[in-house]
């Protein structure tokens, strides 16, 4: 067997008096596809959301690729400068104020006074990080960044972004423009619009394998269910990311359209990429995985091939009727 | 007053306001921040402005505030205020943004409008910070000493230069769009002369877009006219060129605008326009306040049940109705600008004056009167005192900043970035499944438009020469928002329109005020904010997408 890219271990997350996931324990297997199946609230979305960060977990661990998401959630270097720039201008100001009124001292050793301000102020804001993530019970929830470490996730509900054109829609998935940045936008033109025109043609491929060409124009709104769930596929796989979390990917889309979407995935798994599929639909599930988790109760019930779940006693009593 | 110099201080009023709603519409339009707090940045850059150019503080003459740069060399003037004014404005937007940002919409409005009531009764209460609930003046605005220009000076024609150098470029500029459309006139060669041949370095597979060679004209235009002032003395000649130029590309756009427009819907704009003008004589006419006021009312309520009705009614009426409206409003202005000027002079029989005032009125670039200045003996009109005042350059310079902030602010959210902030605005949960951080979007987006309202409201110090801590209440927040819903959040052209229609507005009525008694016109003037809040509903409820709509995004590549 090839690796495994995300192990899921002993995970708990209660909403009050509810346990929605209650010692979920599974692992995907790299270039796979996952099916996750089960009973309406058995806790499937809820795991998705704690997978891919979403929900910040009440018991337990997941590792992405060895690591803990814990550990790639914490803050972004963005965030650092932002808070850190923030606690420093603060408490410069503060500093600088004290020494020109109370304290009387002058233009120039108030330059000072609002020196030392600034750098106990950033000071303060890497301590606090730090003594935050050190403590056990402390909790991060990025879930962006999961999805530049590779990992993204669809949503049960589709959710496009309904002012944005399809071809915007697919523009805006791909990390690490260079046009993100203010800097890049006003100073390195030429720069911003050479990678711009490579996404653009990029997204034309993916509205073209995607064959919803002729929406490309068209705001997200005003799309149908199943275009949505292509707009949503096809803007995850603008990401060129590892792990790919589908939640009900073919709800809502035609046979047709479902066959194909089916072939593609293959032929993307066959490419490397790994799966993770949540589906009601269960010939899908079973022509597609190639290992199935059955949830009930938040917990795994079983796992195994599509084979041995048709014919599991326990799965069929639950779930498959 | 000429009825240009109104204009001219209508658009200067207009281009503050544009500017500080561009700022609203970078967080609400383009990223779905409602700051109902805007006001306390426009607050921060015009006091933080004038610090910098005001002298010290003198307790014997009863000013008080915390520090006076205007005597210290290269720090005390205007263009550090306001970068300072800016860029202060923008800090603080991102530090209010901070702990405020993760609140839903209406809440984060309600705190920040919290925040901004408290920026203005620091001002009020803290009497050594501002000069407490006095007003801050003593400070002059830059360059007002060598107005009204003298043109035999090198100086003089550089400033002139400037005019000339900023209205030619945005005359170009909107030639330069307008001569790919279908015209009677040759504007694609009007274009070549005009830009002084720069248009051949532009174009398909030139190197320059077209706003740049605009301003490249436009300087060229400036040189020239600063080098044949000083050479000659041909202000006259240069103000006619100037203007009828303006008048030119102004008219050329106005065809093409209306361009696919047939004669049923041009006839009711004229007669919509004129039924306008007909609606309001009761108030100049009339001697008693009743007939002033009810008269009004009740032709006005004629006139837009007469619009209503054929909204209603009329197919082809209710598809051009918006067109209709400015055909309408355009037929008003232009009878306002040129005839009802010169009927007075006419009435009495004095052609003449009532051409000179025609003329004075066509060439707006100069003033013409006062007791400085060039005076020509021109045939049919007269002797005019020709002068260039201060207005005439504030407007130059704040319409450069409008227009060059409009370039700014459209490569931004034309941009890859501009792409996240209406990605944030759409659905926070997307983004973030996307790899990016909404949090660090939300607060560049704050920040910069703190920092243009900051930018704003240094201007405004400029103009009003004075600061009390009443012109920063919450009222400036709403106004903003309603010229942004005027224009069509989400579009920065709409913030110029929208600024126009409401400056608009303001203008027509307190003209209108002006015939009633002092007594009433307190109360005219008030009524006033009735009838803005009316618009306010009709514009949400008739018009959610805001005159002119959102703004096309990202649908070609530009690569300059």
């Amino acid at each position: 067997m090839s690796e495994t890219i995300l192990e899921v271990d002993n995970l708990r997350k209660t909403f009050g008096g509810i346990v929605a996931v209650d010692g979920a324990t599974f692992d995907i297997e790299q270039g796979s596809i996952t099916g996750l199946i089960g009973p309406n609230g058995a806790g499937k979305t809820t795991t998705f959301n704690l997978i891919s960060g979403f929900y910040e977990p009440d018991g337990g661990e997941v590792r992405y690729d060895g690591q803990r998401l814990q550990e790639l959630m914490r803050p972004s270097r963005d965030e650092k400068v932002i808070w850190g720039g923030a606690a420093g201008i603060t408490a410069g100001a503060l500093g600088g104020i004290a020494g020109l009124g109370p304290l009387g001292l002058g233009a120039a050793p108030s330059l000072a006074t609002l020196a030392g301000g600034a750098a106990v102020g950033s000071g303060l804001y890497v301590g606090q990080e730090a003594v935050k993530q050190n403590r056990e019970s402390h909790k991060n929830s990025r879930p962006y960044m999961l999805a530049r470490e590779g990992m993204v996730r669809t949503f049960q509900i589709t959710r496009e972004l309904s002012e944005m054109t399809t071809l915007e829609n697919l523009m805006l998935a791909p990390q690490g423009q260079a046009g993100e940045n203010l800097v890049n936008t006003w100073l390195r033109r030429g720069k911003v619009s050479a990678e711009e025109s490579a996404i653009r043609e990029r997204a034309e491929e993916m509205l073209e394998l995607l064959e919803i060409e002729h929406i490309r124009d068209e705001e997200a709104g005003n799309l149908s269910g199943g275009q949505r769930k292509l707009l949503e596929l096809g803007r995850v796989l603008m990401l060129d990311p590892e792990l790919i979390l589908l939640d009900e990917p073919v709800a809502g889309v035609n046979p047709s359209l479902t066959r194909k979407l089916m072939d593609r995935i293959e032929v993307l798994r066959d490419e490397g990429y790994t799966f993770c599929i949540v589906e009601h639909d269960m010939e899908v599930i079973m022509n597609l995985s190639d290992t199935i988790i059955v949830m009930n109760e938040g917990a795994k019930l079983t796992e195994g091939s599509p084979e041995e779940i048709r014919n599991n006693e326990a799965v069929i009593e639950a779930y498959l009727g | 007053m000429a009825v240009a110099d109104v204009v001219i201080s209508f658009m200067v009023f207009v281009s503050i306001y544009a500017i500080l709603s561009y700022g609203m519409n970078l967080k609400y339009g383009h990223t779905g921040l409602l700051d109902f707090g805007h006001v306390g940045f426009y607050l921060i850059g015009a006091y933080t402005s004038v610090l910098f150019v005001l002298g010290p503080d003198d307790p014997g003459d009863f000013t008080a505030y915390v520090i006076g740069l205007g005597d210290v060399p290269f720090v005390g003037t205007w263009i550090v205020g306001i970068v300072a004014g800016t860029v202060l404005a923008g800090i603080v937007g991102g530090l209010v943004a901070l702990p405020t940002i993760r609140l839903r919409e209406d809440y984060l409005a309600i705190t920040v409008l919290g925040i901004s009531v408290i920026f203005q009764r620091i001002v009020q209460a803290e009497e050594w910070l501002f000069n407490g609930p006095d007003a801050l003046r003593g400070y002059s605005p830059p360059l007002k000493s060598l107005f009204p220009l003298e043109m035999n000076t090198m100086i003089g024609a550089a400033l002139f230069g400037i005019i000339t150098l900023v209205i030619w470029a945005a005359a170009t500029g909107l030639l330069g769009r307008e001569r790919n459309h279908e015209s009677r006139f040759p504007l694609a060669g009007l274009y070549a002369v005009t830009t002084f041949g720069l248009a051949r370095l532009g174009g398909e597979d030139g190197s320059l877009n077209d706003a740049q060679v605009a301003a490249l004209a436009g300087v060229v235009a400036g040189v020239l006219a600063t080098v044949l002032l000083t050479a000659l003395d041909p202000i006259l000649a240069l103000g006619v060129l100037l203007s009828l130029y303006t008048w030119f590309v102004a008219g050329v756009a106005i065809a093409h605008l209306y361009d696919g427009l047939g004669r049923r819907e041009w006839l009711a704009g004229i007669a919509f326009g004129t039924g306008f003008l007909v609606a309001l004589l009761p108030v100049p006419m009339a001697d008693s306040l009743a007939v002033k006021s009810l008269g009004t009312i009740v032709l006005l309520g004629a006139l837009v049940s007469a619009y209503l009705y054929a909204v209603r009614n009329v197919a082809w009426f209710d598809s051009a109705k918006i067109t209709v409206v400015g055909v309408a409003s355009l037929w008003f202005v232009g009878i306002w600008y040129f005839v009802l000027p010169i009927l007075g002079p006419l009435g009495n029989g004095y052609v003449p004056a009532a051409l000179a005032t025609l003329f004075r009125n066509v060439v707006w670039v100069l003033k013409f009167g006062g007791d400085v200045g060039t005076t020509y003996a021109v045939a049919f009109l007269g002797e005019l005192t020709i002068n260039v005042d201060y207005s005439r350059f504030i407007l130059a310079g704040f319409g450069l900043f409008m227009g060059a902030l409009y370039y700014v602010l459209e490569v931004t959210v034309q941009s890859p970035f501009g792409r996240v902030l209406r990605a944030v605005r759409n659905d926070e949960d997307v983004v973030m499944s996307l790899g990016k951080d909404p949090f660090v979007y939300k607060i560049q987006s704050m920040v910069i438009g703190s920092a243009l309202g900051g930018f704003a409201g240094a201007l405004w110090a400029m103009y009003a020469q004075g600061l009390v801590f009443t012109m920063f209440a919450p009222r400036i927040t709403f106004i903003t928002l309603l010229i942004m819903f005027i224009g069509g959040a989400g579009n920065n052209k709409g913030m110029i329109l929208g600024a126009a229609i409401y400056w608009g507005f303001q203008q027509a009525t307190s003209q209108l005020a002006a015939f009633f008694p002092p007594a009433v016109r307190v109360n005219v003037l008030a009524f006033r904010f009735v009838v803005i809040g009316l618009l306010f509903l009709v514009i949400l409820y008739y018009l959610p997408e805001g005159l002119l709509g959102r703004e096309e995004f990202g649908s070609e590549v530009s690569d300059e």
